[in-house]
């Protein structure tokens, strides 16, 4: 188990460096030179070469390269050119707000999808099942942002039920936060939550028409026995991977979802950053997000390497 | 001789399954409705987009200022937009773009993937190796974001929208191609060849990819939703399809800002967007269930 | 071949109503939905002030400086900065300005000097005194960063503790009102002891409330200053700005209350929430810091099809400003051809009317070398423009043969290009003051710091250069007609569409607030109280 969890924390590893090699490639295509956008018109050509040379602009590509990378492990990821800020400091500011409500997210579209997916499988057939996939169809299809659009005009705007924009932390008022909270985790879930369902129902039925279900439904135990004892523990690792899958696209829908519903998250900072073509916040940003997407993974394999053995010998 | 013997014997048996095949494909294929609506949906879909200028009541570019954000009526079925054009009309014409996306952004990507994903497979060692940590990095990243990045990389636009589109969408089938390459490596059939001393490239190609062709097709079918939702995100976020180009993504946009007033403007292109991408989903599910039950796991 | 089309055109419609239907369901009428809100009480006289809450301001835009304002170039948003740090002087309703923190000021213009009586025993947020000395260094800080605004001051003199000496190189008819206008006052000791870029995002001046903080794309928030200088004052006890970006996302959080008051809406939306006779909407009537706008080319790049003038020529003819006012913009802004509104006292009858004509725009187009148009590109930002005017721009320039691409880039991004260059057709929206010379220098001139890449014409800057050296009221005024001619009929430097009244929605509860009373953009905070 060790040597598997070192070897793919090794993986790891190699992926966040191909990740930070394809992020810096692409910093260097954008358009715009940093150190003339950083001083603005008035600056002198010769204030631009001594600003070119602190940050290191005059040097080889690859030396450009392992400095960046260097301060980055450093924590230190640069300067905005639009917030006269460091990267790290907004990105710290911004990151909170995208963990919580992805985290939300995630939480409820495992709660509520699974359990569908297995009330469908046992169903199969009947009316709850084709509803669920009906709805689960319709999710993973809905654009996240015209779902959000659909809320917001229904329950904000008709019914008056939620705040139509806005954060709060939880911590400075817990009620209006969670007031706020509801519908972008209601909209970023929604796409998981149809997957899970999907993935849970298929997986379950598999496993209920391999043999040793039929072998223990032989033996007269009862349904739910059954589901719970067998089914179910062996149509969980399917659903583990899927979590890997899923924390990429609830992070990449953050991208609509903050800037629909005004939360100044990760997401809404990529897209205010270019446009703004503060690119070294964009570069910040998308290492953060990979990082954190990677490590997620790493986490659901060594947990799926405890529950599946043979896992681990791949 | 024995070789000559063996593959006479299998293609044999592959013709008599080929029939019996394609007679069970279509049963399970063709058995649900919903298939059979979903690929209504998309022909209507296509006949749309090739024959918009007939189709369309309206030109989706002409700006009528005595018709800005009018009400549904006989004449504008979904109203008009802010600058008086007509939105039935805008979506009709955004159908082309949608299914421009699809096929060519899929095709580059299955393309590059499947070239990839054979040669990693193929070549194996320290290449393979490089290829799929790459691979694995593109996926650390969320798609729309890597999607949003290139394009504020290499600017917006259709053909930038396809290309972006397209290359995040490789991964999938380049893990899909080494699986599959692997796989057949290891089968004995392979093995036996490899001991005869006649592998090569060539007969790795063509040995392996019969054996992809239906996750290929059930992928490809998927990816079409996949890709027309992302351009819809794109030109939501204002960075895909440029205006005044007719685009669903960027019609929602627009009519979300009369939202208060007009919700049919941002109601009507999301509703395509969903019937669209429903409709790909359902029929790569058939498909799949069609053409081999057991990648249901998988894909 | 008819038949079949008509049949596909039923089939549509048929399709159309299904769907409608459907959606019609979850729509429901088109009522509006703020049964919530108060009642109104505009009438109502609500007698003495009270004490207590904090107004809440939405605005689509966000400074990216709130404590450094020679580095804020956008008049726009003078407003955000106005709880905290005060100027010289402020404006009345009739355009006059008037003390505020100076006593009183003597103007010389032969002896070509300004003198400023401070009023005493005033300190900003942290502790320290507003004194001459502190003036001085104020203004300094907008010499060196070289702010046109404050041109040909040569020296300042620190007189006593409370007087404050300028000196002109030559007489400028309008450095006083630039000095009180533009100046926002901020503590030099706390700016020296915490360095430029802590200032960037900590004002700290003397105003009715200090800063308290800034959650970047979410709220400025500002705390009562319990020690203001002017007694009893303020009576809120904070004034917070949502950054809320998005026109519906602003309209919609205003019905649902979650802010007091709408700045910057665009003003179709305001027309819509006009109509609910719960909510408030006051206008700029006094003519006072309108805001115009348009569109201005890259004149100045030689490379540009734009640099010849006949092309800019073309842009006048090409675009039918009055059907863009009346119908797109349906009256919510006035037609204008030149600097500020029609009615303006700066407005010259005589310079000579382009009015729509697209065959005279090709005509010109093909004489500049044109014949069949050429590409180029609209730069468009968020927040003070109105959306429907991007694709509107593009279908008139369509028209003419110019192939526009419709560029979206964010507000920090706008000034960064507006500072340094852009590419084709940049949004043009100005603080338009019937003070000519000031404000045409700020936009228009070689030392302007925005809208820098276009073309400066010698007669431009000598007319300008005039009518701030003006004595006398009637060589100014003279100097502004010409400066209208020479704009707009000889050199086209831009294209003006429409003057915004820039409409406030708010709450009727909302007391005292000056919204909109005197000049546009400004306000006072420390006298807003809120009617409970």
């Amino acid at each position: 188990m060790i040597a598997f969890i070192i070897r793919r924390l090794l993986q790891t590893v190699i992926v966040l460096f191909m990740v930070s090699l394809i992020v810096f490639s692409i910093l260097q295509v954008l358009p715009g030179d940093p150190a003339r956008t950083l001083l603005g018109p008035e600056a002198s050509p010769e204030q631009v070469e001594q600003i070119r040379e602190e940050l290191g602009l005059n040097r080889s590509l690859p030396v450009q390269y392992f400095t960046w990378v260097g301060n980055a492990i450093k924590g230190d990821l640069g300067k905005s050119i639009a917030f006269r800020e460091d990267v790290t400091g907004i990105i710290g500011e911004h990151l909170p707000k995208t963990i919580y409500i992805s985290i939300l997210s995630m939480v409820l579209a495992i709660i509520i999808g699974v359990p569908a997916g297995i009330i469908a499988a046992i169903k199969r057939g009947g009316k709850i099942d084709s509803l669920i996939s009906v709805i689960a169809n319709f999710g993973m299809a809905v654009p996240a942002f015209w779902l959000a659009v659909l809320c917001i005009y229904l329950f904000s705007l008709k019914l008056g039920w939620f705040p139509v924009q806005g954060y709060t932390s939880p911590f400075e008022d817990f009620w209006l936060s969670t007031q706020q909270v509801i519908m972008p985790v209601i909209c970023l879930a929604f796409a998981a939550l149809a997957s899970f369902a999907r993935q849970t129902r298929s997986a379950m039925l598999e496993v209920i028409m391999q043999d040793f279900t039929r072998t223990a439904r032989s033996k007269g135990l009862k349904e739910g026995t059954i589901i719970i004892k067998h089914t179910l523990k062996n149509a969980i690792i399917p659903v583990i991977t899927l979590v890997g899958l899923q924390v990429r696209n609830i992070v990449g829908s953050t991208i609509f979802i903050e800037q629909v519903f005004n939360i100044p998250g990760m997401g809404r900072l990529v897209v205010q950053s270019i446009f703004n073509q503060d690119f070294v916040v964009v570069q910040g940003c998308v290492l953060v997000i990979a990082i954190i997407v990677a490590l997620t993974n790493l986490l659901i394999d060594i947990s799926y390497g405890y529950a599946d053995p043979r896992i681990r010998i791949k | 001789m024995t070789t000559e013997i063996i593959a006479s014997e299998r293609v044999v048996e592959q013709e008599v399954k080929k029939t019996s095949n394609t007679l069970r494909f279509f049963r399970v294929f063709l058995a649900r409705k919903t298939v059979v609506a979903s690929l209504a949906i998309i022909l209507i879909m296509i006949i749309c987009a090739i024959f918009a200028p007939l189709i369309a009541p309206f030109d989706p570019y002409k700006q009528d200022y005595s018709q800005i954000l009018s009400e549904p009526s006989l004449a504008h079925p979904f109203g008009t937009d802010l600058v008086g054009r007509d939105v039935l009309s805008r979506i009709i014409y955004g159908s082309q773009a949608a299914l421009l996306v699809g096929i060519v952004s899929v095709a580059i990507a299955s393309v590059i993937g499947i070239i990839l994903g054979l040669f990693s497979g193929y070549v194996g060692g320290l290449i393979d190796a490089i290829i799929m940590r790459a691979m694995d990095a593109l996926m650390a990243i969320p798609p729309i974001i890597l999607a949003v990045v290139f394009v504020a990389a290499f600017g917006g636009g259709l053909t930038n929208v396809i290309i972006t589109l397209g290359l995040s969408l490789v991964p999938t089938y380049a893990r899909l191609m080494r699986g599959q390459v692997l796989a057949i490596r290891e089968s004995d059939f392979i093995v036996a060849q490899e001991l005869m001393g006649s592998t090569n490239l060539r007969n790795m190609i063509k040995h392996v990819l019969p054996n992809c062709i239906s996750p290929l097709i059930v992928l490809i079918t998927l990816n079409f939703g996949v890709a027309i939702l992302a351009e819809a995100g794109l030109s939501f976020l204002g960075l895909g399809i440029v205006p005044p180009k007719a685009a669903w993504g960027s019609m929602i946009n627009d009519g979300y800002k009369y939202l208060l007033s007009n919700p049919i403007l941002s109601f009507a292109p999301g509703m395509a967007v969903v019937l669209v991408v429903v409709a790909f989903n359902i029929v790569g599910d058939a498909l799949r269930d069609a053409l081999d039950p057991r990648l249901k796991g998988t894909l | 071949m008819l038949k079949k089309k008509s049949k596909f055109l039923y089939l549509n419609i048929m399709i159309g109503l299904i769907v409608a239907l459907i959606l019609s369901g979850c729509s429901g009428s088109k009522s509006n939905s703020s049964e919530t809100s108060t009642s109104p009480q505009k009438q109502v006289d609500p007698g003495k002030p009270q004490y207590g809450g904090t107004l809440k301001i939405s605005s689509p835009i966000e400074p990216a400086n709130l404590g450094v304002p020679p580095e804020q170039p956008g008049s726009g948003f003078v407003h955000m900065m106005a709880p905290v740090l005060e100027t010289l002087g402020k404006f009345d309703n009739k355009g006059v300005m008037q003390p505020l923190l100076a006593e009183r000021w003597e103007l010389d213009p032969h002896a070509k000097t300004i003198t400023y009586f401070l009023k005493k025993s005033i300190k900003f947020h942290d502790g320290t005194d507003f004194n001459a000395e502190a003036v001085k260094w104020n203004i300094e800080l907008f010499r060196q960063a070289k702010r046109g605004e404050v041109d040909g001051i040569s020296s300042i003199d620190v007189v006593d503790e409370s007087t404050v000496k300028i000196n002109l190189t030559e007489w400028n008819s309008s450095l006083n009102n630039a000095l009180c206008f533009w100046i926002q006052m901020i503590s030099p000791t706390a700016y020296e002891k915490n360095g430029k870029d802590w200032a960037f995002s900590h004002p700290v001046g003397t105003g009715a409330f200090a800063y308290d903080s800034w959650e970047r794309g979410v709220a400025i928030k500002y705390k009562k200053n319990d020690n203001y200088w002017q007694e009893g004052l303020p009576y809120l006890d904070g004034v917070e700005y949502k950054i809320i970006p998005d026109a519906m996302t602003a309209s919609a959080a205003f019905q649902q209350r979650e802010v007091d008051a709408s700045f910057y809406l665009p003003v179709d939306r305001v027309l819509e929430l006009e109509k609910n006779d719960q909510y408030k909407v006051v206008t700029l009537t006094t003519g006072l810091g309108n805001r115009e706008n348009g569109l201005i080319p890259n004149s100045g790049n030689p490379d540009s099809p734009w640099a010849n003038v006949k092309v800019r020529e073309a842009l006048a003819y090409a675009i039918d400003a009055k059907t863009i006012v009346e119908k797109v913009l349906k009256g919510g802004y006035q037609v204008t051809d030149q600097w500020g509104p029609v009615t303006g006292t700066s407005y010259n009858p005589d310079v000579k009317k382009f009015e729509f004509n697209p065959e005279k725009a090709k005509k010109l187009l093909a004489e500049a070398g044109y014949p069949n148009g050429f590409k180029t590109k609209l730069i468009s930002w968020p927040g003070l423009q109105h959306e429907s005017l991007p694709p509107v721009y593009q279908s008139y320039l369509k028209e003419v043969g110019i192939d526009a691409e419709v560029v979206p880039v964010d507000t920090a991004r706008m000034y960064d290009l507006i500072g340094t260059e852009w590419d084709g057709l940049m949004y043009f929206d100005v603080l338009t003051d019937p003070d000519l010379p000031l404000y045409m220098e700020r936009y228009l001139s070689k030392k302007a710091k925005l809208y820098v890449n276009i073309d400066h014409p010698e007669k431009v800057e000598e007319l300008i250069k005039k009518g701030k050296a003006a004595t006398d009221p009637e060589t100014k005024k003279k100097a502004n007609l010409e400066l209208q001619k020479a704009v707009f009929e000889e050199s086209h430097m831009f294209f003006p569409l429409a003057v915004t009244t820039l409409p406030i929605v708010m709450y009727p509860n909302i007391q005292d607030s000056g919204f909109n009373e005197t000049y546009g953009n400004v306000y006072s905070p420390e006298k807003t109280w809120l009617l409970k």
